[in-house]
């Protein structure tokens, strides 16, 4: 076992395990999903700022440097 | 009511195509930031132009808020916040091990043997389908956070 293959291995667990979660939030249309949680800080300005902030960033990191 | 049947339904076929455009414009977009070479001007130009319009919701937004508050004369009542249960929780604490992962990643060495997120973004860039579907998954989380 290579250091890559357990860094891949350990990517796809984190990664395919929140996109399940999203997923099962979404087919049980539950009030109870990382959205919820999501939506009710965006009700505030400030995390609201900076979770924008923190997208302009991601999209100039993978797009434009 | 007649008119207001007419109205109910102009407003729901508006509805109905609303979303399909966004997705197809988005789409659309994705396959134009995808088109482009990263440290080009053409790449910075579409970002910027991306940017540039979620700001610009934004700004909208905020200005429209305040002018509805001025209009009630006096501040309208707070949402009702959502239950938080279980899912959210591991959803979180998914997305916290994701954080602290590629933080580790980043500063554990050869990248070849530890790559991050970014750095497998990098190789996926080769495919301009890989490409459009990340430029996608960015607008798409740019327009959830800036949908009322």
């Amino acid at each position: 076992l290579t250091s890559r293959l357990v860094t891949f291995v350990i990517w796809g667990v984190l990664v395919g395990g929140l996109a399940l979660c999203t997923v099962w939030a979404l087919v049980q249309r539950s009030a109870t999903s990382i959205d919820t949680l999501v939506r009710s800080v965006l009700q505030h300005a400030v995390p609201r700022l900076a979770l924008l902030l923190g997208w302009m960033w991601l999209g100039w990191h993978l797009f434009a440097r | 009511m007649p008119g207001v049947d007419a109205r109910d339904r102009r407003a729901s076929t508006s509805a109905r195509w609303h979303r399909p455009l966004l997705v197809a414009l988005g789409v659309g977009y994705a396959c134009v930031l995808a088109a482009t070479t990263p440290f080009s001007t053409g790449s910075e130009i579409a970002t910027a132009v991306a940017l540039s319009g979620v700001s610009a919701v934004v700004l909208d937004q905020h200005l429209g808020a305040r002018r509805d508050r001025s209009a009630v004369l006096g501040r309208l009542p707070a949402p009702t916040p959502g239950r938080i249960g279980p899912g959210a929780l591991v959803s979180l604490a998914l997305l916290a091990l994701i954080v602290g992962f590629e933080l580790f990643s980043f500063f554990a060495g050869s990248r070849f043997d530890h790559p991050t997120l970014s750095s497998m973004e990098t190789s996926a860039d080769r495919w301009f389908a890989a490409k459009a579907a990340i430029a996608f998954v960015w607008l798409s989380l740019g327009w959830y956070l800036v949908r009322r």
